[in-house]
């Protein structure tokens, strides 16, 4: 993901990142909740602070959370530790930059305005429009694969954005759905919409464009509030051809020479559902409104998934790994069966992923245990044969040997299979050395 | 022959005939669907949305402020016999009755901490005490867990209980309310002696019997309840399910009003409740850096506690009765937990028309129920109304406006 | 025979997604600030507009730390509690009179942060200004803020599950609580039964409740005098930031001695050991010599 990528750029280049104030805005936002208080406990700080003193706050790095808060930091490159007066402070570029973002100094980041504005509601419908129109494809070419009776119909997807799935490894060569794919669908938009991004800035690379580049347009782009117009031809080239493709993806609105940045890149949550479902749903919601952002999925233990949703995306995604038995205005009836979830697992899905979905997903608390022991049962139900080479140990004199020699292969953790009774045992290859030498001892 | 016609039995006062004269079943049949109405627009939001207001709002009920004992000791007397074995509550009357007490526990020392609290479980014609008189809810969640891996088994002995309550309480001093919480699921009781000289001795003691039934009504229970309270009868109630069984033991969380009789009578002699001035410790919290010492409660060593005003023993939490002088210690925020029982937030009154958003959390109120306060006028939505008088027992529009509140 | 048959083993061995560590809660800040003009020209060391320039960074800082945090401002003083500026309901349509008013900051979310930051500030010094010319000069105590952050608070945590809330209390004045202590004791254990740290900037002379008030909700209490002025961005943005959800991996900054003694009703001394009213709950050092009750008017036997 986005914090994977960042991880593996040099230092000089994220020296040049962390100079725009939005870029550390956006990684800002990324970081676990504990390294959150950590960088702001450090960024208007005049001088260094000493390690004691933060591990005072934080209690100790060897603790299981500040450990992950502070592993997670020095990965970013955004904490720079002195070691030899055992000192800590943020990384020089990125404190200037925040400090700047939050005292709202002035910066020359912002792009041209023309003051046209749009509404954010007709935003987030188009975006939702095109990422779901990619999604449905992918879904059909799923379909297909999984020869399933065809939810839907055929859809037909611009070929820059086809060329870009597939050198992403989200379509296989004959445009069918690979296992990566399957999770790419059921993942959250948030993780979606990056995980593309940084394919495309991989491909870019290869296409002789600066990928830093790319990568602060994209954070200048995700601190833009939406609807507000910015001029296209006063970008540079390189940016102008990103502009096009991110059209076609919906991540900016392009009309007329201007652009409009259609979703918050920045937000993790991305609500795109909650916007979509507003539109649709005229009925008066009254005291009602206790609730928000709950999933739509209502999984039962008897099997059985009520599914509150009218999207035909959503459909098909909950059409891969349960069989639908009742289709509504707005609700869907399905039924977790065996033949249901080996048919998902069999084309590449794990149960992993699916129970992640779900969860995301569900309604109301926990998923029941017996329904997620379930699918890792069915899954487990495919695994049924392991292969090893190794060796067959049998023919033991006595029993007394055998069982000196078994449980020395037990020991060190090399005993594959036995047989107490026929007196034979097996072990890998990598290990027969050992107990050769082991029985050789004893004789 | 005359005998028979001046007999009018007394149906009225059992509940079992209404204003009319009519019984029960010689009145008009309401069917539970009728109850929900379309509005003019076919939709039946409104009154959905209107029967869950009522639900929230279920719990305010007016209430006076009249002098109540605030100081409370109170015997959880708990059924453990076998008719307590029975499954109409999930999993059975005894595992559900645990859980529901625990959760009483927990709040009854949070809305009464300079309380006390004593648990006695009746199982095979006995009393036993689980828990002794405490002031620490922990004592007696360890008490209750322990509980729970017991079994049921025999009869249960209502007099057993009663005279171990009433020793019990006898020993608290008098300005302490003296209350024993009784639940009750079996149908009969296993007594050794008559039950109405355990009555005496409770009047006599100035003890006050609250019955929680699990099953049906026992006249005997309902006799205890009357003549321990005086006359009243609102106190002996039946559980109809878990939820009522929970709302019937959190209506005790609330400290009752003194009877009437008893307060008049308070003013001559010697009787129960009076009010009296009771000296108490206000220890203060010390830390020492370097150095630790142990506990007089619990004979631990810990660097910090607080120490008794009269005797210097160190204790390690409050409120507590300092083990060496017998001080009640408590800090003077414990008090203040229990002031809103004294002044208790009048009800809201239910309103309409108002166009402006919620005073309380600036919500718009155009599909909503609106309620209003009687004394600032400003209007609220039910959430806040909730919010107001079950958890935080003021106004808001009261407390923001710039009035004085007289204590 | 020693099968591979340890599916139990298997199905325990899930995805390890440690929920605590990763997972983000965002947080709903309230932000009481006392805007009593006497308390902040005679008791305080340091002026508010001084104050309230270190203030609008660190606003902007929790709202840059998690796009779905939230923030309310209310400021009181001779004219009661007022909302000042709300999430909830401010308008997130940017309006066009922005370029027209030059502000030149190009659509960015520093912009966003520009805008907030200003129409905090004209709020409240449209307050200050409407109490100054209608001579309400008395001072209100902060159980009417704390009752109206409180009910906002309760409102979003029910909407919203992962919602976590907080309040910080700007005060300068030095007044007591005087006749409102129920309703502020009242406030102070919701805050607790709800989980809402109360953090305390106390710029005015110190305040035992407050300190009280931090302790039992696990706030933060700190006094500022002089010698702090240029160092208050550091000292907001490193002890109030911190989320609820994170306070319990922490430790927090905070005044260690409490004072917790009780007060004579009567006398207004610190007592250690008094006489409590059975009736009322009132402490008095000793028992009144016609045996009635100061408060209450019960007659003691």
């Amino acid at each position: 993901m986005l914090d994977a990528y960042l991880e593996t750029l040099p230092e000089a280049v994220i020296s040049r990142l962390f100079a725009s104030p939005s870029a550390c805005l956006v990684v800002l936002r990324m970081l676990p909740p504990l390294a959150k208080s950590i960088v702001m406990r450090l960024l208007f700080a005049t001088a260094a602070v000493p390690v004691a003193s933060l591990e005072k706050f934080t209690g100790l790095i060897t603790n299981k959370v500040s450990h992950y808060a502070f592993s997670r930091l020095r990965s970013l490159k955004i904490l720079k530790e002195k070691y030899t007066s055992q000192t800590l402070e943020l990384h020089p570029a990125f404190q200037k930059s925040l400090r700047t973002a939050l005292t709202c100094g002035s910066t020359n980041e912002g792009f041209e305005e023309t003051g046209a504005q749009i509404d954010a509601a007709f935003l987030a419908e188009f975006h939702n429009e095109r990422w779901e129109s990619m999604l449905n494809y992918m879904v059909s070419s799923a379909d297909q694969t999984m020869e399933l009776s065809g939810l839907h119909k055929k859809v037909k997807l611009n070929p820059v954005i086809l060329e870009l799935l597939s050198k992403s490894n989200l379509l296989g060569r004959q445009k069918n759905i690979t296992s990566d794919g399957f999770q790419f669908l059921l993942q959250a938009r948030y993780t979606q919409v990056w995980t593309l991004l940084l394919h495309y800035l991989n491909n870019a690379a290869a296409l002789d464009m600066d990928p830093v580049d790319i990568l602060n347009f994209l954070f200048r782009l995700g601190t833009l509030e939406l609807g507000r117009g910015q001029l296209v031809s006063s970008l540079p080239l390189a940016h102008k051809r990103l502009v096009t493709e991110l059209a076609e993806l919906g991540v900016v609105y392009l009309k007329n020479d201007v652009f409009y940045a259609a979703i918050e890149l920045s937000d993790s949550t991305m609500d795109t559902e909650k916007n979509a479902a507003s539109r649709d749903a005229p009925t008066a919601k009254g005291s009602g409104s206790d609730v928000e952002n709950q999933g739509f999925i209502i999984v039962e233990t008897n099997y059985r998934i009520y599914a509150y949703t009218s999207s035909p995306l959503q459909i098909s995604i909950l059409g891969l790994f349960c069989s639908i038995k009742a289709r509504f205005a707005n609700l869907l009836i399905g039924r977790f069966t065996r033949h249901s979830a080996r048919r998902a697992l069999s084309s590449g899905i794990t149960a992993d992923q699916i129970i992640q979905y779900l969860n995301s997903n569900h309604r109301g608390g926990a998923l029941p245990p017996t329904i997620v022991d379930q699918i890792k049962l069915w899954q487990l139900e495919l695994d049924r044969f392991r292969q090893e080479d190794g060796i067959l140990f049998r023919d033991f004199i006595s029993t007394k040997e055998y069982t000196a020699v078994s449980e020395y292969a037990q020991d060190i953790g090399a005993l594959i299979w036995k047989n107490d009774k026929t007196r034979m045992f097996f072990v890998p290859e990598k290990s027969a050395k050992d107990i050769t030498e082991f029985v050789n001892k004893l004789t | 022959m005359d005998s028979d016609d001046e007999y009018v039995p007394n149906t009225r006062a059992r509940g079992l005939t209404n204003a009319e004269g009519a019984y029960r079943w010689e009145d008009e049949y309401h069917r539970s669907w009728d109850v929900v109405q379309e509005d003019s627009g076919g939709s039946l939001a409104p009154a959905v949305n209107g029967i869950i207001d009522t639900a929230k709002r279920r719990k305010i009920k007016p209430m006076a402020p009249v002098h109540r004992g605030i100081i409370r000791n109170l015997v959880l007397v708990l059924d453990a016999s076998l008719a307590m074995s029975d499954t109409d509550m999930r999993p059975t009357r005894f595992y559900s009755m645990i859980s529901s007490a625990s959760v009483f526990v927990t709040d009854f020392f949070s809305q009464n901490p300079i309380s006390q609290l004593a648990i006695v479980v009746l199982r095979d014609g006995l009393a036993v005490l689980t828990s002794k008189l405490d002031g620490n809810p922990q004592t007696h969640l360890d008490n209750l867990a322990q509980l729970r891996k017991s079994q049921v088994s025999g009869q249960a002995s209502l007099q057993n209980g009663l005279e171990l309550a009433n020793v019990l309480l006898s020993q608290t001093p008098q300005y302490n309310t003296r209350e024993v919480l009784l639940v009750f699921g079996a149908l009969m009781s296993n007594d050794p002696k008559p039950i109405s000289q355990t009555i005496h001795k409770l009047v006599e003691n100035k003890v006050r019997v609250k019955i929680i039934g699990l099953a049906a009504e026992v006249a005997i229970c309902r006799q205890i309840c009357t003549q321990t309270n005086m006359g009243e009868s609102n106190s002996y109630f039946i559980a109809l399910n878990e939820q009522h069984f929970q709302t019937l033991l959190s209506d005790s969380l609330t400290p009752i009003p003194v009877l009437k009789e008893r307060e008049s009578a308070a003013k001559s002699t010697d009787s129960a409740e009076p009010a009296t001035a009771v000296r108490m410790g206000f220890p203060k919290r010390q830390l020492h850096s370097m150095s630790a010492s142990l506990c007089a409660c619990h004979q631990t060593l810990t660097k910090q506690g607080f120490f008794c005003p009269q005797c210097k023993a160190k204790v390690c939490t409050l409120p507590m009765t300092c083990p060496v002088c017998a001080l009640t210690l408590i800090m003077s925020t414990h008090l203040a937990r229990g002031y809103h029982h004294l002044f208790p937030l009048q009800p809201f009154n239910q309103t309409q028309g108002y166009k402006n958003p919620c005073f309380g959390c600036s919500v718009s109120l155009a599909n909503r129920s609106q309620f209003e306060c009687p004394k600032c006028h400003n209007i609220f939505c039910v959430d806040c109304d909730v919010f107001f008088h079950e958890n935080l027992h003021n106004c808001a529009g009261c407390e923001v406006q710039n009035t004085d509140v007289q204590v | 025979m020693d099968s591979v048959d340890d599916t139990a083993a298997q199905l325990a061995k899930g995805v390890s997604y440690d929920e605590e560590i990763q997972s983000d809660s965002c947080s709903f800040l309230v932000v009481i600030i006392d805007l009593h003009s006497n308390g902040w020209l005679n008791k305080s060391q340091i002026s508010l507009w001084k104050v309230l320039e270190s203030l609008t960074v660190f606003l902007n800082a929790h709202l840059a730390l998690n796009s779905s945090n939230e923030l309310a401002v209310l400021g009181f003083n001779g004219l009661g509690a007022r909302v000042l500026y709300s999430t909830t309901t401010a308008g997130k349509n940017a309006d066009a009179n922005d370029i027209a008013n030059g502000i030149h900051l190009k659509g960015t979310m520093i912009r966003q942060f520009k805008k907030f930051d200003e129409s905090v500030l004209s709020s409240i010094k449209a307050q200050i200004a409407e109490a100054k010319a209608k001579n309400v000069n008395g001072s209100t105590s902060v159980s009417g803020p704390l009752s109206l952050a409180l009910s906002h608070l309760n409102r979003r945590i029910r909407e919203k599950s992962s919602m976590r809330g907080h309040i910080l209390i700007v005060s300068a004045s030095g007044d007591d609580m005087g006749s409102k202590y129920i309703a502020t004791m009242n406030t102070i254990f919701t805050a607790q039964k709800l989980g809402v740290p109360l953090d305390v900037a106390n710029f005015g002379p110190p305040k035992s409740f407050l300190q009280q008030a931090a302790e039992f909700t696990q706030g933060s209490y700190l006094e500022f005098s002089e010698k702090d002025a240029e160092g208050l961005v550091h000292y907001f943005c490193s002890t109030f930031l911190v989320e609820p959800a994170v306070r319990k991996y922490v430790n927090m900054a905070t005044k260690s001695n409490v004072d917790f003694s009780a007060v004579c009703f009567i006398t207004k001394k610190i007592l250690e050991i008094g006489y409590v009213c059975s009736v009322c709950l009132c402490i008095m050092q000793e028992i009144p010599e016609d045996n009635k009750c100061a408060v209450c008017h019960s007659q003691y036997e």
